[in-house]
């Protein structure tokens, strides 16, 4: 659940006096959106995306003399001048939680990833968070299906769930409580991912122990 | 005289052994016993007769699976264990030989209807099933992947490349797609429920096929509910101009009755009828494409109720003369 065991680790980075075509070679050729711009001893400086590179460069509607202007500039440019310093970052104890907030907050798609020296150590993408929650609730795990029950109201209804699947041998992931967010919903659905074709025979030990099948 | 042409079921008794231990397990002997029951009693029951089948050739088997896997599965079956990685798979002493047979029917089938004796349709009634077993995987009752198996049969044994494939139990064949997920000679179109509500969680509309098999998957996946008009829809919108736009050697269908609105295994709807629906365009397709090549293999179909007269009408569309 540590964001270190689904970053890329050790990214590629450039200095602050790398070319901004040169960033942006790197960024169309390796097929990447973020780069971290360190010192030379690694220590995050900014991040550069591809975004900031876009933006750097002179429109296709500008006449020629205007755009060749601006593109003689854009080149003699180096990253630090496009690069952002007002950053977020997470360490090496942060959790897929606290990226998925901070992805949320800062609205960016990576996030850098340093060690207690300020050294990038990582970088945790969107897709990183996707992968890592998909893991996380066994989604990719074939022969898996959602299976959701309205809560009948009682203390114990998350231990009566688990001990139906483990009387049944059946192999489960997820099992989360949450809000009904319906619009009639009131109380909780419990969602879990079972593994098993007998899913009829579950939802059925499900219902007589008087949960509502969703 | 009779209105329906030939069928050769592929059976052996030696399917009843596979013991899937009681209690609720669905997928049992008497699945067999129901189908025979509606068979003999019926129509058809003049126009059927059986092949014995033969144990899958080694070779064809590793064409499929790796050794491992199925030193595994030998040695699991015959030191009595009483699963294959998952309590849904389960086994004993016999399964393994069982499953070996029940790969092999579909040789036996092939063989009878290539060895251009007069024509006729072909059932392979065994267990147990096969679609969801990948190379090295057992899953959702399935060891060895009977329709994987056939496919290759075909191709190496008779030259008949081009195979299309029709699934049409309501659970997705992940492992039928996964076998040929980039080979562009075999074209699998599953109609299935819906992967967010159905096991096994595969079978999304956008997984067509990858690399040089891009295009040569087609997933119909129906929301829960769904019934004969939307089965019906999808075959003459979608699966017809795929056959047509492949032009099968031959085809393989993946026949699977849990789809049926008595069977709980699923949130299909299926009426008994539509099976017979289903039997006629796979009998005019096999003689329109492939001069006749085709072979249902048996999949799913667990409510003893329905299952029996579903493959009955079933067999009624594929043999039916026009």
């Amino acid at each position: 659940m540590f964001v270190t065991g689904y970053m890329t680790a050790a990214p590629l980075t450039v200095r602050p006096d790398t070319s901004v075509p040169d960033a942006r070679k790197i960024l169309t050729e390796k097929h990447f959106r973020h780069l971290p711009v360190t010192d030379s001893e690694g220590h995050l400086l900014g991040m550069v995306t591809d975004r900031d590179i876009r933006s750097a460069y002179p429109s296709s509607i500008l006449s020629g003399e205007e755009r060749k202007k601006i593109l003689d500039k854009v080149e003699n440019s180096t990253v630090d001048s496009i690069m952002s310093t007002e950053l977020s970052s997470l360490n090496l104890n942060s959790t897929i939680d606290d990226a998925l907030i901070l992805l949320e907050k800062q609205n960016v798609g990576a996030l850098p990833v340093i060690d207690d020296s300020g050294k990038v150590v990582g970088i945790f993408s969107i897709r990183d968070l996707m992968k890592a929650y998909g893991e996380l609730f066994g989604l990719y795990e074939k022969g898996s299906v959602l299976v959701s029950v309205r809560e009948p109201g009682d203390t114990n209804s998350i231990s009566r769930l688990v001990n139906i699947l483990e009387k049944r041998n059946t192999p489960f992931t997820r099992v989360i409580r949450s809000r009904d967010f319906s619009d009639s919903g009131e109380g909780f659905i419990v969602h879990m991912r079972v593994q098993t074709m007998q899913l009829s025979a579950i939802k059925k030990a499900l219902a007589e122990e008087g949960f509502q099948v969703i | 005289m009779s209105r329906f042409g030939p069928v050769k079921i592929v059976y052996s008794d030696r399917f009843l052994l596979h013991d899937t231990g009681g209690g609720d397990h669905p997928e049992t002997a008497a699945r067999l016993e129901v189908i025979w029951r509606s068979l003999k009693k019926g129509p058809l029951a003049g126009n059927i007769e059986i092949l014995e089948p033969r144990q899958v050739d080694r070779g064809l088997l590793l064409s499929v699976h790796t050794e491992d896997y199925i030193f595994r599965f030998e040695e699991a079956c015959l030191s009595g264990m009483e699963m294959l990685g998952h309590p849904d798979n389960r086994i004993c002493y016999e399964s393994y030989n069982v499953a070996l047979l029940s790969a092999g029917a579909s040789q036996t089938g092939i063989d009878f209807l290539e060895k251009g004796q007069a024509p006729s349709r072909v059932f392979c009634c065994i267990r147990p099933p096969g679609h969801h077993s990948e190379a090295a995987l057992a899953l959702g009752f399935c060891f060895l992947n009977n329709v994987a198996i056939a496919a290759k049969y075909w191709q190496q044994q008779y030259g008949r490349q081009r195979v299309f494939i029709l699934d049409f139990d309501a659970h997705h064949g992940n492992g039928i797609q996964e076998i040929f997920d980039e080979d562009p000679d075999v074209f699998y179109v599953s109609i299935h429920e819906h992967p967010t509500f159905s096991f096994p969680g595969t079978g999304y509309e956008e997984d067509r096929g990858s690399g040089a098999g891009d295009g040569y998957t087609m997933n119909i996946a129906l929301p829960p509910g769904s019934s004969d008009a939307e089965v019906l829809k999808a075959m003459e919108d979608k699966v017809a101009g795929a056959i047509e736009e492949f032009q099968p050697d031959c085809i393989i269908a993946a026949a699977g009755f849990d789809a049926h609105e008595y069977d709980d295994m699923s949130g299909l709807a299926y009426s008994t009828r539509l099976y017979g629906h289903i039997g006629r365009h796979l009998s005019a397709w096999a003689d329109i494409y492939c001069d006749g090549r085709l072979v249902s293999i048996l999949e799913g179909g667990y409510s003893l109720d329905a299952l029996g007269p579903s493959v009955e009408i079933y067999l009624g569309g594929l043999c039916l003369e026009a």
